[in-house]
């Protein structure tokens, strides 16, 4: 009974692994696709023999790539615009969470179905106003246009991080706050000196999630500050140089491939190097704060 | 006391409130207003010239463009957000299990999550990334084709050719339902598979009950990421139209654009709640 029972499990542990790998090798396989094509020389593409892995791994696609667009400027561009963001709606976004966690007031319910709602807003409706607004106050061009929301917990699917920050704060147990308050602590000081600090799970968790967002967030970019060079933005005109180019040509829609590729690395390495530091941290916060709750 | 209380939480909120009277409804409102109207931008600033429904009805009845955008758009929400919530639901199953080289497994199941953008799905899609099956070589495929299953091999052909999307749309998902997953209460299985429950039992009658709310949120989180996507066709048309200059193009035009679009997400959003709001009812009362 017992070895039947165990060799049932085995199966179900080796079906396991084995879709895990299937599946695995399907979700990277793009990656790889990218990650081996950038290092392709040119003349690999109409090569029968040479598939996925290049004949030798050259690195004239990346020498032409930072010919192309200027690097440096980029990668500055874009840590400032996203570190920025993300820095003023973590903490905007932990404010409302924790105000809508420990406070009762009379509007709290209507704040919280707001915050819902506005989730499901899609960008495109507010877009065309928004866009508007700027003009009128000569934002566009300027990097407020992505500060302010961000400040005032309507940046990026803010309402996922306010939710993350509510249902974080009501894990804590209230306890804690009678206590310090006994001892003569005043709200303030309970929000800097106990919330503040047992928070951090959270705050890695939606600092994460909103560094990714506003990096990978190109379309935005280019409506409100065109002008600013960021990685994405660089990436994006040229690759539309090149698919122009491609439209007339299928030929060099083809041999530009290994160049296109290696262009979308590009943009994508400093995310990685970020990820795997914080990868531990990020893997941890999700196992002990949850990001959903009760 | 109670009063100070409530004053903090005035307080606390109100960057929010500030942000969404500014940057959520007042957008909201303007733009329902510019849907019936036709807007100009000109040198001399905005003139707006009320068109009362004019908009909506050409984007209705004679905005073909549009409307194929809408439908195709609509189609995919309603096969391909069934399909993400189950495979985040079984892959969040496996990754939660006790495995070896789990933090490997983990890494490569998040990192779509980190990397997911609309210019880089863009690129991939064009470049060949993403072709990893070539469905005109498939017998079964095309034997399906011809015969009378060709709505199974719309849905086929539909998801392989959508793999990646379906794959990388999942990645919060997955997420969403391991934290669900790690709430679960141990004691309870144990208890069931002593009673002598089967693993599909247990699943059933507790695991899948168990996940119902994270599984609404999914269905929200998946409708609004694919329909606000920005390889979305309806978006890109939106985005078009905006700064059009002809007599159903401007930015009057592409806010009733937008306005429709968001209606028919929301019915459709509504439509799945529905759905699973009654399959977990009658869970309960059979």
């Amino acid at each position: 009974m017992t070895s039947k029972k165990e060799i049932k499990g085995r199966l179900f542990n080796l079906i396991s692994y084995a879709l895990l790998l299937i599946f695995g090798f399907v979700f990277i396989y793009p990656i790889v696709y990218m990650i081996l094509k950038s290092f392709m020389p040119k003349g690999d593409i109409f090569n029968p023999y040479v598939h996925l892995i290049p004949s030798r791994f050259v690195l004239d696609n990346y020498k032409l790539l930072f010919e192309k667009m200027n690097f440096f400027e980029g990668i500055g561009q874009s840590i400032l615009l996203t570190f920025t963001s993300a820095a003023l709606q973590v903490v905007s976004c932990g404010l409302m969470g924790y105000g809508l966690s420990r406070f009762d007031f009379k509007l709290k319910k209507l704040y919280i179905a707001l915050v819902i709602i506005s989730f499901v807003i899609p960008s495109q409706v507010l877009m065309i106003p928004t866009y508007l607004g700027y003009s009128e106050l000569g934002l566009i061009g300027s990097k407020l246009s992505f500060f302010l929301p961000a400040a005032f917990g309507q940046g990026l699917k803010s309402s996922i991080f306010i939710l993350i920050f509510y249902n974080f704060f009501n894990t804590i147990p209230r306890v804690l706050d009678e206590a310090a308050q006994i001892d003569g602590a005043s709200s303030l000081q309970i929000f800097l000196r106990i919330a503040i600090p047992l928070s951090i799970p959270a705050v890695i968790l939606t600092m994460i999630f909103s560094v990714v967002w506003y990096w990978n967030e190109s379309y935005l970019t280019t409506l409100y500050i065109g002008e600013a060079k960021t990685l994405p933005i660089q990436m994006a005109s040229v690759l539309s140089t090149m698919e122009n180019m491609a439209n007339k040509d299928p030929n060099a829609a083809m041999v530009n491939i290994p160049f296109k590729m290696a262009a979308n690395f590009v943009t994508i390495v400093p995310l990685l190097i970020f990820y795997s530091i914080l990868q531990k941290q990020f893997v941890e916060s999700v196992d002990k704060s949850g990001i959903t709750g009760e | 006391m109670k009063k100070r209380k409530a004053l903090f939480g005035y307080l606390f909120t109100l960057p929010w409130l500030i942000g969404f009277l500014s940057f959520t409804l007042f957008p909201l409102v303007d733009s329902l207003y510019m849907a019936f109207h036709k807007v100009q931008i000109s040198a001399d600033g905005i003139s707006t010239k009320f068109l009362g429904t004019g908009n909506l009805m050409y984007a209705l009845s004679l905005d073909f463009e549009f409307l194929d955008a809408i439908f195709e758009i609509s189609k995919y929400i309603l096969i391909l957000t069934p399909l993400i919530v189950i495979l985040a639901l079984i892959l969040a199953m496996l990754l939660n299990r006790k495995l070896w080289f789990r933090t490997f497994f983990r890494a490569i199941y998040f990192l779509p999550v980190i990397i997911l953008s609309g210019g880089l799905m863009n690129s991939l899609e064009k470049n060949g990334a993403f072709d990893i099956v070539d469905l005109t070589e498939n017998s079964i495929l095309r034997w399906m084709n011809h015969s009378g299953f060709h709505q199974i091999y719309y849905v086929i052909e539909l998801l392989l050719k959508n793999i990646f999307y379906v794959l990388w749309f999942s990645g919060v998902q997955i997420l969403i339902y391991l934290s669900g997953l790690q709430k679960l209460d141990q004691a309870t299985y144990e208890a069931a598979y002593i009673d002598g429950a089967s693993n599909w039992q247990a699943f059933w009658k507790l695991t899948f009950p168990a996940m119902k709310q994270f599984t609404t949120l999914n269905i929200v989180y998946t409708v609004v990421l694919i329909a606000t996507f920005p390889t979305s066709k309806v978006v890109t048309l939106i985005m078009k139209n905006m700064f059009g200059q002809g007599d159903f193009q401007g930015l009057g035009y592409s806010s009733a654009l937008s306005w429709i679009y968001f209606v028919v997400i929301i019915l459709i959003m509504f439509l799945f709640l529905a759905l699973t709001g009654i399959g977990t009812e009658r869970k309960r009362k059979g």
